[in-house]
């Protein structure tokens, strides 16, 4: 009885452990193949550096930086508990905010989690000895964006964010992985492809620690390729400081080449704060009343006011609807059918000549030109001026403004155009709209005898030039030009000017504007170029419900300007 | 007394040499040399082997109570050891005892000894083996080490068979037991209930307990059908095998062997404890063919279970496998049974 228990026994234990082994090996193997594999493979991403921003004498704008993290592995932790006390006797920050952190950044148990980031070099070495025997826990170095000036220059710069989930989707080829930085705005996106590098990465095999035994592969990461502004930052700096206090933009532009050496648009925000801070500081920037990610420079639709009327004295020359010395007659007010336009200056300027009335800005001269040049000649030549269309300046999310038409209106308001709206639209209001950086590139086409630059902020990438000088020639005469060019300077310069406020050596000419608006005080302009008698910049100044007059731009433009031409005598950049 | 080589050498000599290449891989990237120090013990078993062998089966026999008492007395000896964790090894010097172990060996010779003569047809009959067999699984139950108890069960089991014990006497014992089963349940530590839980269900705790069942079944099954090769299984090798020298050793094996290797190994098994059987049966005294066949059993349920444990078929108790895993104590005792057999009567 014995015999033939045993054997029953012996012959169907060693039956079933073969089956089981069978089934485990053979049946199953390539499952238990893969398992074993993803026990022992690792891929490691190495991060190719971004690209450096720099200015247009290599002055630092947005660097790289070697950062410390305190991190954790959720599934590797014993206790949590115990791993925030140890990190709220460490670091300044209490157990709720660490809670919040760890439930807002959580993605998976196995995916590491960033708790503190930003911790200094001798903190995180002397944390790392401290606490290396703890699961779970541990000390990472990142290299991360910093941008040293804070604040100059954000606009042009822009800020990194996380990868969207739609943008992974594209971007997925391109060596983007979950988590990874990209540009999101200003320069940051618009030369990401330069900036990013590529990320490189090595295939290893890991022990159950996770300890490397062995690199089976390994693919080195590609530094990004630095990018040169054409922006000077001292006067970027000087630029952003004066408009503090302001709503509105100071924009510089070389009228040779395009280059813009200045571009101010306040208010302003810190680049900073979308790297590793949290989602506190990015929320305020986002919901903040005062819109500070908003590019008033290029993304700000804005009507124009008096600007305007140099666009409509050179096309009434262009278009000999009016001759120089053709004079209007204004009382303070101008009569159309039943209703009655005002001019600024409500005694009237009397008899004007065309000079004149853009010396004093005169309104009622304007609207007597508008309407013998009709609203469509006034689109066709704003139109060629750039108005109604993008610069094409390479910064993303620029707008076009708005270059109305009697066909635009019909088509879109769905009535028809009347004659009051050729006179709104002579004085630069009605449905016009421009953006600053339009009205920048109508006077530096003014100044450089009709040349209508594509504005560049980018000139020089890696040693490579970005993309070099575009412009189109306008068919106007220089003649005209010349004598518009004059006018301007009398604006800044006759003891009846409306620009006296900017007045300087060397001299400058300039139009000041006032642009009403529905949202309440007039926005004041003051744009023009310098030095007059060869020009070498346009400028603009903006302040948004700055008031009557454009008088508060014109006294920015000269603090600015003089500060400019100070720099430029020194002829050395200040480093 | 001239004897004839008998194949039984053979095969546990091959089985040791294919343990021996395996323990070599599985223990290659440890801080010890466990191969160097498993040959000693070898070393040393065949010392105990042949003195076993000198003494032969009718001393052994009659050294039936004195073994047992012996035993007991270590096992007593380990539990007052003071010690954070298990206390299952006595230090004696240079190298380490382990009661359960020599109990092992010492309860199917008190059994065969002491019972020889009396019958087992009546209730009461049962009583006295199966105390004795309890009062050491219990000792060593206490340690903790509930594989080491377990492995008393079996040659108690084969007694009664052997006894022609009649069943339906026993079944007041059998029913007795299995109500005992949820009392001893809550006797269990908290690993040991960990371990049988996920043996009903692995992924109850992937990163515990349920973590070696895991990683042992994926060494196996990585192992594919002629393996991955001698010292390149990565599961031994990386270590995400827990215990791979000792009561995990054979998955080692099989990711390196693969099915091939498995069958060989397990026909080498199958042929020395076929050998043993007939060896066993071969005896003229019932006491000798009785502690033999005890003998046999326990080595068989060991492989098995050991076996069955690391391909997910039976719960993780932790037992060696013979000639296999790193140990000293088990491998002595191992081989002083096989060196009875081969002393024959």
């Amino acid at each position: 009885m014995f015999g033939k228990i045993y054997k029953t026994f012996l012959i169907s234990s060693l039956s079933i452990i073969i089956l089981q082994t069978a089934y485990l090996q053979i049946a199953r193997g390539r499952y238990y193949r893969d398992m074993s594999l993803n026990n022992y493979l690792r891929v490691l991403p190495l991060k190719g550096y971004r690209g450096n921003i720099l200015d247009r004498y290599g002055r630092e704008l947005a660097v790289n930086q070697l950062k410390f993290a305190v991190n954790i592995l959720p599934d590797r932790l014993k206790n949590k508990k115990d791993i925030f006390s140890i990190i709220t006797e460490e670091f300044n920050i209490n157990e709720d905010e660490l809670e919040r952190i760890y439930r807002l950044r959580f993605r998976a148990p196995f995916a590491p989690l960033t708790l503190i980031s930003d911790v200094d070099f001798n903190k995180a070495l002397y944390f790392k000895e401290k606490y290396r025997n703890i699961s779970g826990l541990f000390v990472s170095e990142n290299i991360e964006r910093f941008y040293p000036n804070g604040r100059v220059a954000s606009h042009i710069l822009g800020y990194l964010g996380e990868i969207s989930g739609d943008e992974l989707v594209e971007l997925k080829p391109y060596g983007y992985r979950y988590s990874s930085y990209i540009g999101k705005s200003g320069i940051e996106k618009q030369y990401e492809p330069y900036l990013k590098g590529s990320d490189g990465g090595m295939l290893v095999k890991v022990d159950n620690q996770g300890r490397i035994v062995e690199v089976l592969n390994r693919e080195e990461p590609e530094r990004g390729l630095d990018v040169y502004l054409t922006v000077d930052l001292d006067l970027q700096k000087a630029a952003d400081d004066m408009l503090a206090n302001y709503k509105g933009c100071i924009l510089v532009m070389d009228v040779r080449t395009g280059d813009m050496i200045t571009m101010s648009s306040s208010p302003g925000f810190d680049p900073n704060a979308f790297i590793n801070s949290g989602n506190s500081r990015v929320a305020k920037l986002l919901t903040s009343d005062k819109n500070p990610l908003f590019n008033r420079a290029i993304q700000g639709e804005y009507a124009l006011g008096s600007t305007f009327k140099i666009v409509l004295a050179e096309a009434a020359l262009e278009d000999k609807a009016v001759g120089q010395d053709d004079k209007f007659f204004c009382p303070g007010y101008f009569s159309y059918g039943k209703s009655r336009y005002r001019c600024w200056k409500q005694e009237g300027h009397g008899w004007q000549n065309l000079k004149e009335a853009i010396e004093h800005s005169c309104n009622v001269y304007f609207y007597n030109t508008g309407l013998k040049l009709g609203a469509d000649a006034i689109a066709h030549y704003a139109g060629m001026f750039g108005f109604g269309k993008k610069t094409q300046i390479d910064l993303p999310y620029e707008k076009s403004g708005l270059l109305p038409s009697p066909a635009w209106k019909v088509k879109n308001i769905k009535e028809s155009w009347y004659p009051g709206d050729t006179i709104n639209f002579s004085i630069g209001q009605g449905y016009f709209l421009a953006t600053p950086i339009q009205a920048l590139c109508l006077m530096a086409a003014i100044a450089n005898g009709g040349h209508l630059l594509r504005p560049r902020v980018c000139s020089v990438i890696s040693g490579e030039v970005a993309y070099g000088i575009e412009d189109s020639v306008l068919a106007v005469s220089e003649k005209n030009l010349r004598f518009i060019r004059k006018a301007m300077f009398d604006a800044v310069n006759s003891p009846s000017g409306t620009g006296q406020a900017a007045r300087m050596l060397p001299y400058l000419a300039g139009k000041t504007a006032t642009a009403q608006n529905p949202h309440g005080d007039s926005h004041a302009w003051f744009s023009g170029f310098a030095p007059y008698d060869n020009p070498e910049i346009a400028f603009l100044v903006f302040i948004e419900h700055g008031g009557g007059g454009g008088f508060i731009s014109a006294r920015i433009a000269k603090e600015f300007l003089k500060y400019y031409f100070k720099k430029k005598e020194s002829d050395e950049p200040k480093i | 007394m001239s004897r004839k080589f008998d194949v039984l050498i053979l095969y546990v000599i091959l089985v040791f040499i294919l343990g021996s290449a395996n323990l070599y891989s599985a223990s290659s990237n440890f801080p010890h040399n466990y191969l160097a120090k498993q040959i000693i013990w070898f070393a040393v078993s065949v010392l105990v082997g042949i003195v076993v062998y000198a003494v032969g089966i009718r001393n052994i026999l009659n050294m039936g109570l004195f073994l047992y008492a012996f035993a007991l007395l270590l096992l007593v000896v380990v539990l007052l050891i003071p010690s954070e964790g298990a206390r299952r090894w006595i230090s004696i010097g240079f190298f380490n005892i382990q009661p359960s172990a020599v109990m092992k060996f010492a309860l199917p010779i008190f059994l065969a000894a002491v019972f020889q003569y009396s019958n087992i047809d009546t209730v009461f009959s049962f009583i006295p083996p199966i105390f004795f067999t309890l009062l050491g699984s219990f000792l060593i139950a206490k340690e903790p080490d509930l594989g080491g108890a377990l492995m008393l069960l079996p040659a108690l089991g084969a007694f009664f068979i052997l006894k022609k014990a009649y069943f339906r006497k026993a079944l007041v014992w059998i029913v007795a037991g299995l109500l005992m089963v949820p009392v001893l349940y809550f006797k269990l530590e908290p690993y040991q209930k960990r371990r049988l839980l996920t043996f009903v269900n692995p992924n109850i705790d992937p990163l515990g307990a349920g973590y070696t069942l895991m990683q042992s079944k994926i060494a196996v099954g990585s192992g594919n059908i002629f393996g991955k090769g001698w010292l390149k299984g990565a599961q031994g090798q990386l270590r995400f095998l827990p215990e791979s020298h000792t009561d995990f050793v054979f998955p080692v094996f099989a990711e390196e062997w693969g099915f091939a290797g498995i069958v060989v190994l397990l026909g080498l098994f199958f042929l020395m404890l076929r050998r043993m059987y007939a060896i066993a049966e071969s005896q003229k005294e019932y006491s000798s063919r009785m502690l033999m066949h005890m003998f046999l059993v326990t080595i068989t349920v060991q492989i098995v279970i050991n076996l069955g444990m690391t391909i997910g078929i039976l719960p993780i108790v932790g037992l060696p496998l013979p000639f296999f895993s790193y140990g000293g104590s088990d491998l002595v005792v191992t081989v002083a049974m096989i060196a009875l057999f081969l002393r024959r009567d």
